[in-house]
């Protein structure tokens, strides 16, 4: 076994909203070509017919709002364009809906620079970059973070709550059965947690808040496996404003970033915790933002949405994956400038939020049960075998917030 | 071996805004909140003004209290916690921890449901 991963103590796993790979990483193309991010030259038409191709353009505030959609049906739309084969044509097309103003419209195309996302960037040279990271469902958050608890939505595409008393347990009830230790870290009591409500109301023993989880990295009493949220809304608290961290638009972007950054620094920052601590930052979904990669198809995961909850027309059988997100997994233990894409074959790796769970369970549960998980789990990428250095990094950056 | 710092812009106040309208997200999170805690009431949709940002936390505050009160008694977050949390700090806990305050005895947030709507 690789010493890192024998080494291996914490997972911890930050999950933010709302933003497509490219939009967030696509312009370290231009520096590392490895990187599967934008040429310049990839483009949506808009309403008119003109072509508009992606640019460097993107706010931290202000442009995406309203909200782009980002339900089945207009991500099919995003995905399709009315087609049969996955093209990333809609884009403009589905954002022109919301406000019916095609300049407008054109902003779903603009990319981040760089040099305005110091922390996500830092973090994508310098440890593990994916390549081919993907929602797991073409959809909205809820059912999409499903995946990352559970392995599945539970034949689920929308926001409605339906977690309570399924088939397949969470994650952290699968750890905690046999004796390790997980939580859930939401930022606030105003914040609060998502999509799983059904865990706070019956085992509220498994959260804990954005404080304890700095004392718990402080103290070296973090769990074998986390779940960190980020702040989800604008609002007062004791030392003045809050400002909301998820980046879901059209919250400000940089204060996602410095959110990051504090979570990377409180394990940086205790010598043990950074030695056994793997985190992975992710994002739930594309928030119907641009991606130039389509989404392949992948495992059913067992159920069928109907046409009434796709509101396509169809029945979605779980068979193709969502719009690409950012992930980077950070550990001293991860070669510098690591970009995940192809095995030694040649064939693509691919992942998606089952990934989390199959990676928590291979990891924590070696004797776990296939049949007490869904197909898609199991079948999912798992991402530790990128701990493989024999020494761990000791030149790894900080961050000063 | 030398290790760099970099260093992430503050935040401008100006981002604050938790008069905007509530996305989905929110929405859709209250409602869950409502439904574990036994106090959902379908929405009335008409002649109602779209809630705030601001509206719709501080509902969300009062039902994580009933729902998780264990976290009525840690420490508040502020932007001074988020800021020094690369600070440095003796190993193996005991440390002190930056910027904490008592917490503060939150105050009952108003009810009023308004329109809800999907995003």
């Amino acid at each position: 076994m690789p010493p890192g991963l024998d080494n291996l103590k914490h997972l911890v796993v930050l999950m933010m909203e709302n933003r497509s790979f490219d939009h967030m990483l696509g312009g370290l193309f231009k520096e590392n070509n490895a990187i599967d991010g934008l040429r310049g030259d990839e483009s949506n038409p808009d309403t008119t017919g003109t072509i508009v191709k992606v640019q460097p353009k993107a706010k931290y505030q202000s442009q995406l709002t309203p909200d782009p959609d980002h339900d089945f049906a207009p991500v099919d739309q995003q995905i399709f364009n009315g087609g049969d084969v996955p093209n990333m044509q809609g884009f403009i097309a589905s954002f022109f809906n919301k406000q019916r103003n095609v300049e407008h419209s054109r902003n779903v195309m603009y990319y981040f620079a760089p040099e305005k996302l110091p922390v996500l960037t830092t973090l994508a040279r310098e440890y593990a970059v994916f390549n081919r990271w993907f929602a797991s469902i073409p959809g909205p958050t809820l059912c999409n973070r499903a995946f990352a608890h559970y392995g599945t939505s539970f034949g689920h595409v929308g926001m409605e709550l339906f977690y309570a008393n399924q088939k397949f347990k969470s994650i952290y009830d699968r750890v905690i059965d046999k004796g390790k230790l997980a939580k859930l870290y939401y930022f606030d009591q105003v914040s609060s947690t998502l999509e799983v409500v059904n865990l706070l109301q019956n085992q509220p023993q498994l959260f804990a808040t954005y404080p304890q989880f700095l004392d718990d990295c402080k103290a070296g009493t973090l769990p074998d496996y986390c779940f960190v949220e980020p702040n989800y809304s604008d609002h007062d608290g004791p030392g003045g404003h809050l400002i909301a961290s998820d980046q879901h638009p059209d919250h400000h972007v940089a204060e996602g970033e410095r959110f990051i950054a504090s979570i990377y620094q409180a394990i940086r920052k205790n010598p043990a915790l950074w030695a056994s601590t793997a985190l992975l930052i992710t994002y739930d979904e594309h928030g119907g933002i641009y991606d130039h990669v389509p989404p392949p198809a992948c495992m059913p995961d067992g159920f069928v949405a109907q046409p009434s909850a796709t509101k396509t027309g169809e029945p979605f059988h779980f068979d193709r994956l969502g719009v690409r997100v950012p992930a980077i997994l950070v550990s001293p233990w991860v070669q510098k400038g690591t970009i995940v894409h192809k095995r030694a074959d040649g064939t693509e790796r691919i992942f998606e939020h089952a990934s989390i769970p199959n990676t928590v369970s291979k990891w924590l549960l070696p004797d776990f049960n296939d049949n007490d998980r869904s197909p898609r789990e199991a079948a999912a990428e798992t991402f530790l075998d990128l701990l493989s250095l024999p020494v761990m990094r000791p030149d790894c950056p900080e961050f000063t917030l | 071996m030398a290790v760099t710092k970099i260093s992430v812009p503050k935040t401008p106040k100006s981002a604050f805004n938790k008069n905007r309208q509530a996305s989905g997200l929110l929405l859709a999170q209250l409602e869950h909140l409502e439904t574990a805690a036994g106090d959902y009431q379908p929405p009335k949709k008409k002649g109602k003004k779209p809630l705030t940002e601001g509206q719709v936390a501080a509902r969300i505050h009062e039902l994580t209290r009933t729902l998780h009160p264990h976290a009525a008694h840690v420490q508040l977050p502020t932007e001074r916690m988020i800021s020094h949390a690369e600070e440095p700090y003796a190993v193996g806990g005991g440390a002190t921890p930056v910027g904490r305050k008592a917490p503060k005895k939150a105050s009952a947030p108003k009810r009023g449901r308004k329109a809800r709507k999907r995003g």
